[in-house]
């Protein structure tokens, strides 16, 4: 941490301390609750925003967030909320429109609707605010147990995700329970009206899959465009051979400012695949940590991330090789138009006890444009010699040869380079199960391209 | 018309300068079937690449027009749309583009050109089906990524299949029969000569007088040091084979005129 912060970094962290510490005065909650969301003020009023002199986040200043000035929103829902969130939840088309799948959507990170009905008999999915009200014991220890585990390489968010705990995602997963339909969780953002200040959210999601059990869960971020902030942290332990599979649609509008933090405790033998995809906002930070600390334990780590003009799109993994016999597989796939800018940062450590382990990491990224950039870090920290390890990052341009052969079969330039861009990114949508959810991010990274491209009807 | 008429045509590497071509001649007419041969390093592929477009040529002097447009004022995928096709001597591998995705994209936008109504995917599936068969490609190809993992001879019967779908008035075969072996090359010959209709015009690019078995061409060009310096019917194949290219480099130059009457 750095003596050497810019005085815009320090803007704002005063006023949003003192918006979570009248926020923890005037909402009730037990006493340990009081305490984690007074330690988060206080810890967020010390850690402040990271400057790019922090390692950890020298390639993505946050000036422009702390410059920013955003409000938690009343706690009622306004008609105007409700109805902008309902038109964009339309748009996720296919997604979640079968009956049976259970679903929690947000607006403006308070509750807009919930479709639990078909949940298997051993799940329990509910809003974390009902929970902290009618059984907040339910939390307690998992939510005080990670707080005291907190690192400060990723604090000011958790810090401050702390400071306003209130809301989010309550999931557990019973002993040797399989869910079928994937758990969907949506947030979405919508603009302030006339006289309200920009809004934003802090939600916690806290999931727990007991022995041999399996999910996947959707969470989805959309944004009815203006600015908003968003600070969204999921945190999931996986018990002995359980299997989670996560998916990321990050889709706020080019106004948002995006902090998301993933991580997932691995027991012996579980199992994981996160899946990101990232079409920025303004800011937009993904992060993702996997902690392989069970024998045996594997993670799958997918992402996209597409950024153009006045946007950028940081993507941090972070996976802990703890134990014996686990493996991971990384692929993160940039794509960079405009002047707009993305961010690969994946570290893996290797432990001394962690030996056999497999891990493989791989980044490529394809710039669009003459003013775009990608700052791509590749960390490999292996403190044993018996392993299989392998990274390596890639960026560059459309291929040349590619474009020609194309524009010979009568497709003009720009629908060679569209067509050549969407088969690289849909590379990462293919690895999905659900062919509801790969279609609407089939049609999403077609809409994105700068040309138009024809939808494959025959596939 | 003449379908394709090149006259004294010269082009350089834009890289270097480098004159690759120094003055070719030659006419197509509708139907016919031209072979230029020649040795390594004579310029064959570089007409080729020029006629279809390709960036990193400059021409320097000279013309190409194609049913009497300007050729060379147009951009590739122009040329595409009027109708001219070049099967690559290297297919280039585009993975995550499915080869049926890639094929209707490409017809429907030559048939928009063409003021044609798109065909949807039904209709395209029948075309496409009628089509593989004449290349004998297995249903598995076309669903695989255009190219990705593909045997040297099922690339190049991607590159008759494309033309057979594409229905080109001009094909340009570039060294269609590199890297074959016997088997597929006869694969690839038979669907080319399928596609022998008495309209379309033709110029097979070929090092080896092989190919010209399968093909059977109606003129014989031979390249030498960028010009045409031989020309002639079937019977100039046979004759190379035996003689090789060393006879031909020995020959005086042909006149323009010559190579050019060859196909009168």
């Amino acid at each position: 941490m750095s003596a050497a912060r810019p005085k815009a970094l320090y803007e704002g962290v005063a006023t949003l301390a003192e918006k979570a510490a009248d926020f923890a005065e005037a909402r009730p909650a037990p006493p340990w609750l009081q305490r984690l969301r007074r330690t988060g003020v206080a810890a967020f009023e010390r850690l402040g925003f990271p400057s790019t002199n922090d390692e950890n986040w020298r390639f993505t200043n946050l000036a422009p967030l702390a410059r920013a000035s955003f409000s938690l929103p009343p706690d009622d829902v306004t008609l105007a909320e409700r109805t902008a969130a309902l038109e964009m939840e339309a748009r996720l088309g296919t997604i979640g429109f079968s009956a049976s799948e259970p679903r929690l959507a947000f607006v403006n990170g308070r509750r807009l609707r919930r479709n639990v009905g078909a949940l298997p008999p051993g799940v329990f999915f509910e809003w974390m605010g009902r929970v902290l009200r009618e059984s907040p014991e339910l939390v307690e220890k998992a939510l005080v147990a990670s707080a005291a585990a907190e690192d400060p390489a990723w604090g000011a968010f958790a810090a401050l995700g702390e400071a306003f705990l209130d809301e989010g995602v309550v999931l557990r997963v019973g002993a040797g329970v399989r869910v079928a339909d994937p758990l969907f969780i949506l947030h979405v953002s919508t603009p302030p009206g006339p006289s309200e200040a920009p809004r934003m959210v802090h939600t916690r999601n806290l999931f727990t899959f007991e022995e041999d059990s399996s999910a996947t869960v959707i969470e989805a971020y959309l944004g009815a465009g203006g600015p908003s902030f968003t600070n969204a942290r999921t945190e999931v332990s996986l018990a002995r051979g359980a299997r989670l599979q996560h998916v990321k649609l990050q889709l706020e509008g080019s106004e948002a400012f995006h902090f998301g933090n993933l991580s997932v405790a691995h027991a012996a033998g579980a199992t994981s695949a996160s899946h990101v995809f990232s079409f920025g906002g303004r800011l937009a930070r993904n992060e993702v940590a996997m902690d392989l600390a069970g024998e045996g334990a594997g993670t799958e780590l997918n992402g996209l991330f597409c950024a153009t003009s006045g946007q950028h799109v940081d993507c941090h993994t972070l996976i802990d090789h703890v134990a014996p016999r686990a493996a991971s597989v990384e692929l993160y796939k940039g794509v960079l138009d405009g002047t707009g800018r993305g961010v690969f940062d994946g570290r893996i450590v290797v432990r001394p006890g962690a030996v056999r382990t497999d891990a493989r990491q791989t980044n490529r990224n394809l710039i669009l444009s003459d003013s775009a950039l990608v700052d791509s870090k590749p960390q490999l920290e292996i403190l044993n010699n018996d392993v299989r390890c392998s990274h390596g990052s890639t960026t560059g341009r459309l291929d040349a040869d590619a474009v020609f052969y194309l524009r010979s079969r009568g497709l003009s330039p720009e629908a060679a380079r569209a067509l050549l861009t969407y088969a690289f990114g849909s590379e990462m949508i293919e690895k999905l199960a659900s062919a509801d959810v790969k279609a609407f991010l089939e049609d999403h990274l077609r809409a994105w391209l700068p040309a138009k491209l024809a939808a494959p009807e025959n596939r | 018309m003449n379908l394709l008429e090149i006259r004294n045509l010269h082009a350089s590497i834009e890289e270097d300068g480098h004159e690759i071509l120094k003055g070719i001649d030659l006419v197509i007419r509708a139907g016919e079937v031209h072979a230029l041969m020649g040795p390594n390093g004579s310029g064959k592929s570089t007409l080729a690449h020029v006629l279809s477009g390709r960036p990193g040529y400059v021409v320097t002097r000279g013309s190409a027009r194609f049913e009497g447009m300007d050729l060379l004022a147009m951009p590739a995928e122009m040329r595409a749309r009027a109708g001219i096709f070049l099967a690559f001597q290297y297919p280039v591998e585009i993975p995550g583009v499915s080869n049926t995705y890639f094929l209707r994209t490409a017809v429907n936008t030559v048939r928009k050109h063409r003021g044609q109504p798109e065909l949807d995917a039904i209709d395209f599936l029948a075309l496409l089906d009628e089509k593989a068969k004449l290349v004998k490609m297995e249903e598995a190809l076309l669903n695989r990524s255009v190219n990705e993992g593909f045997s040297g001879g099922e690339k190049k019967r991607n590159e008759v299949l494309q033309m057979a779908v594409l229905d080109p008035k001009l094909a340009i075969l570039d060294e269609t029969d590199s890297g074959l072996d016997i088997d597929a090359l006869r694969v690839a010959a038979s669907g080319v000569n399928a596609l022998r209709d008495g309209a379309r015009g033709m110029l097979v690019i070929t090092h080896y007088q092989r190919l010209l078995d399968y093909i059977i061409p109606d003129f014989v060009h031979v390249l030498s040091d960028g010009k045409i310096v031989k020309s002639g019917d079937k019977g100039l194949a046979k004759e190379l084979e035996a003689k090789g290219y060393s006879w031909i480099e020995r020959e005086p130059a042909a006149t323009a005129s010559a190579a050019g009457a060859a196909s009168q």
